[in-house]
Formats: structure tokens, sequence, C-alpha cells
């Protein structure tokens, strides 16, 4: 279980984070979703560490920093190392001391090629090997889908699920509304840096609408053609 | 093309803006740094040639980047592009020029003109996707990519251990080993993303600890094989050999150690000096240590706990 509370983060004058409250518990898959710049990539980094932020994070786990795998929209990769060197850089990082990296290689990513030349897809889907490798608890994954082919989506849902019935919490963000309803327990509708709405399965479909007439509005009166 | 060096020029001054250095200072102390090393390198050795024109291509090769030549072909057309490359590798020949000008070396500052023209035209590791084997390979990241980057480096060192052994000249053997340890510190330069120290299940001294044992591993896997074939066929010098291998491992763990004082950006200028100073005056190399390492555990606090 962790547990946020009043949480913030401001960059200079610009408040991003404004007193998030949130339970994640333990078995459970969370979506995040908001438009761009309502503050999903800045709460990930606060909950993994990466930022400083105010107000507190518990957790059951000592220093869950360590026990945590962010998937970041875009992963970068140092030049000149191969896909296996850089899964075992990440096991080492965590104190794992694993080798058979082809056979975890669900992706069937080329190791031995330099990872920095990957595809965008490619990129994410070896750096969410990676964060599988390390054996965590809680999983922040932003955008995973994005620049990723269907099949490939496919996995990264099957695996998700597989991690939530292991007793993993998992937090995902993305535009992909349809596939976070089908994968997620509840919804959480981040809007100004603070949270507008926790949605359950049963609200998924009305939110979906609710977003739509929001969102889109009278945009399309606004476009000519 | 003129924007673009004016652009650099700011970068620079905002560089040295952000240590806290005035741009006058900054570049007086530069200048300064500069010819005080070069003095002591060919005041210290019979090699410094060697040194001098290996440092000045090695610093030609960092700036001839497939990702950085890459961006520069997009923002201009051929001829622009050409005459930044140009232009750019002159200004980085320009002060080692005038410094072997000076020291009479003009055969050596000849040779160095097709390496400049060569450098200019071409760019390293265009489109190839050859994996060099290493032998690192179990211990990421800095040596593996250190090694891919600067391999050119340890053939370097091979070749003039290989000479020294040849023509029986010690000085050299010891000069190959210094290369070697070079190339070691040569890995620690650049920091890594933040992600990547974050990632790690390790407070700041252990952290520390984990890249000062992995350095050392990686650089025993060259310097004891160079060591052991140096005692071999200089075993009455067995003691400066053994001296030499203590003083690149004292030396390299200053450089990791320097690398994340200045986390997560690169190794600043007073650092520069504080290490030139360490080379210059040895014994300094452990309040150099000290500061470091005190230095890194406060920067690395921000990232591991």
């Amino acid at each position: 279980m962790i547990s946020i509370q009043k949480l913030t983060k401001s960059y200079g004058q610009k408040q991003v984070l404004n007193g998030i409250n949130l339970d994640l518990e333990a078995g459970k898959v969370y979506g995040l979703i908001g438009q761009n710049g309502a503050g999903k990539t800045t709460f990930f980094r606060c909950l993994s560490g990466l930022e400083k932020f105010g107000g507190n994070i518990v957790s059951d786990h000592p220093n869950l920093k360590d026990k945590l795998g962010f998937l970041q929209t875009n992963p970068d990769f140092m030049s000149r190392i191969t896909g296996w060197e850089y899964l075992k850089l990440v096991s080492i990082a965590r104190g794992i001391q694993e080798e058979g990296f082809e056979e975890g290689n669900i992706f069937d990513l080329p190791l031995n090629e330099f990872a920095e030349n990957y595809s965008t897809g490619m990129k994410k889907k070896l750096a969410l090997q990676g964060i599988l490798c390390q054996r965590n608890d809680l999983f922040l994954l932003d955008e995973p889908f994005n620049g990723v082919d269907i099949h490939s989506n496919m996995i990264i849902s099957a695996i998700i699920t597989k991690l939530k019935n292991h007793g993993k919490t998992i937090v995902i963000s993305s535009h992909i509304f349809s596939t976070l309803s089908d994968i997620c327990d509840q919804i959480i509708l981040l809007n100004d840096g603070e949270i507008s709405g926790i949605f359950e399965p049963s609200q998924f479909a009305g939110l979906e609408q609710e977003m739509k007439s929001f969102v889109i509005g009278n945009v399309l009166d606004r476009v000519k053609v | 093309m003129k924007f673009y060096f004016w652009l650099q020029y700011q970068r620079f001054l905002r560089k040295l803006h952000a240590w806290g250095i005035h741009p006058f200072v900054g570049i007086a102390l530069m200048v300064l740094t500069f010819g005080a090393l070069s003095i002591f390198l060919f005041y210290k050795t019979t090699y410094a040639i060697w040194i001098y024109s290996a440092l000045l291509v090695s610093i030609w090769f960092t700036n001839n980047e497939k990702i950085r030549n890459e961006q520069l072909k997009l923002m201009f057309n051929q001829r622009i592009y050409n005459k930044i490359r140009l232009i750019e590798n002159a200004l980085i020949g320009i002060p080692f020029i005038i410094f072997m000008i000076i020291k009479q070396e003009f055969l050596a500052s000849m040779l160095l003109l097709p390496i400049f023209i060569l450098m200019s035209i071409f760019t390293v590791g265009s489109s190839t996707s050859f994996v060099i084997p290493t032998p690192f390979k179990r211990f990421p990241y800095e040596f593996i990519v250190g090694f891919r980057k600067n391999f050119w480096m340890i053939l370097i060192a091979l070749f003039l251990l290989f000479k020294s052994i040849s023509v029986h000249n010690f000085n050299l053997g010891i000069f190959s080993f210094a290369i070697i340890y070079l190339f070691g510190m040569s890995c620690y330069l650049q920091p890594e993303r933040e992600v990547f120290v974050w990632m790690f299940s390790r407070n700041p001294k252990a952290f520390l600890q984990h890249k000062l044992k992995t350095a050392m591993m990686c650089i025993s896997m060259l310097t004891i094989a160079f060591a052991f074939i140096l005692m071999l066929f200089f075993f009455e010098n067995v003691f400066i050999i053994l001296g030499a291998l203590l003083i690149g491992y004292i030396f390299l763990a200053a450089v990791v150690l320097g690398k994340y004082a200045a986390f997560p950006n690169e190794m600043n200028v007073p650092q520069g000096i504080l290490f030139s100073m360490s080379i210059t005056f040895p014994p300094m190399i452990l309040v150099t240590i000290y500061l470091f390492y005190t230095k890194s555990i406060k920067k690395l606090h921000n990232y591991l706990t």
C-alpha cells in the first residue's frame, strides 16, 4: 500500500501538482489520464523520487525507490551499449546477478545490437524488459503503448495483468482510453495538477463519453475544411 | 554560420556563468592552465609530442560524433556544414599547433594536417552498427562505452608497450601504462543521465564503492597484463612498475569521484584545476580525493538514499 498525501510540486512560480491525495493498493492497476501538461509525468517523477516535492509518500517498503520501476515516455540509453548490456546494468543496479536475458526476451529484441539504434517502439520494449528484470513491486508506466506495434501492445497488456495477479501495483499514464478501460481497476483524472475524479470500471464508458464531448466540444467548428 | 559560432560562444559563456566564473577569469584560467600543462608535459617527458598529438587527435575524435554531425547536416547545407567542421577543428587545433611550433616540433605539426582534414571530412561511427566485442561486457557501463569509443588508445598503448620491449626502453613502457590509465579516466568524463544513478538500490557510499570497484576491476584487466609484461622484460624496475600501478589506481579513483562530485553536470573548471594541481604535485591527490568524495556523497544524496 502506498499512500500519497498532499503531494505538491512547483517549478518556480508554476504550480504543477497541487495537493494530490491518493492511495495505491497492491494488486491493482491504475490509469492516469489528463491533458498534456496536467502533471502526469511530474507526478511519476515525484513518486519515483526523481523530483523533490512537498507532502508525503508513505509506503510499506522502507525504501520505495528500490522497488519501483519507472518506464519513461521516451526511454533513453547510453551510446554504444547493447540491449544485453543495458539489461545487465539495470539488474546490477538492483543487486540482481542475472545473465540469461535471451530466455526472458519476450519481445524478441536484438539484444546484441546497440540500444541507441533501436526504433522508438523497440527502445520502449527494452526499457520495459529492464524494469521487469528488476522484479519491482510498483510500476510507473508513462505512455507504455505509444510507438509500440499492435502485437507488443497486446503483450504489454497481458504482462500488466500478470503483474497485477502477482500482487504488484501498476500506474499507467496513457492517452489510449480503450486500452486503459480494458486493464485498469481505477482511472484517475488529473487536471491542472489536481485529481478531478477517480473512476471505477462501471463509470469508464461514461467518463470516455464525457471527456470526448468536453475535449472536442466546439473545436471541430473552428476547423476549416 | 556566424550565428552558429555566436551561439557556441554564448553556450560557453553560459557554462562559465553556471560555474560562477567571470568570462574573463575563465578564459584567462583556461589559457594559463593549457600553457602550464603543456610546459609541464614537455619538461617532464621526451615523449611529450606523442602525448600532445594523441590528445589533440582524441579531442578532434570526440568532436566528430555521428549524432552531432547529423544535427549539423540537418541544419546547414553541405558547403556550410563542411566550413563549420573545418573551422571548429581548426579552432581546437590552433593552441596545440602554436605550442608545437614554439617547441619546434614542425614535423609533428605537419603530420597532424592530414588528420585534421580527414577528421573534418569524415564522421566517426557513420552508419555502422557493428558491435565491437569488449572484455568488459559483464561490468556495465563506463568501460564498455569507453572501450568502443576509444579502443584506439589501447592499440597505441599496446604498440608502445611492444616498442618499449623491442628497443628496451623502460620509459616508453611506463608511458604505455599511462595511456591505459588515461583511457580508463576518459571512460568517466561524461556523466550519465540521472535516471541511471537513481535506479541503483544503494546509498551514496555503497554506490561509490560499487563504481570504484567496477573501475578498478576493469582497469586491472588491462594494467595487470601490462605490468606483468613489463616486469618480465624490466624486472630491475619492478618497484617503479608497482608504484605506477598504484598511482594510476589512485588517479583513476579521483576521476571517478570527480565525476560524481559534479553530477549531474560535467566536471567543471575548478575540479580540473584541482586535478591538474594534483598531477603537478602528486601528494595533493589525497586532498583532491577527499574533497571529491565528500562532494560526491552530497550530490548523490539527491538521487540515492
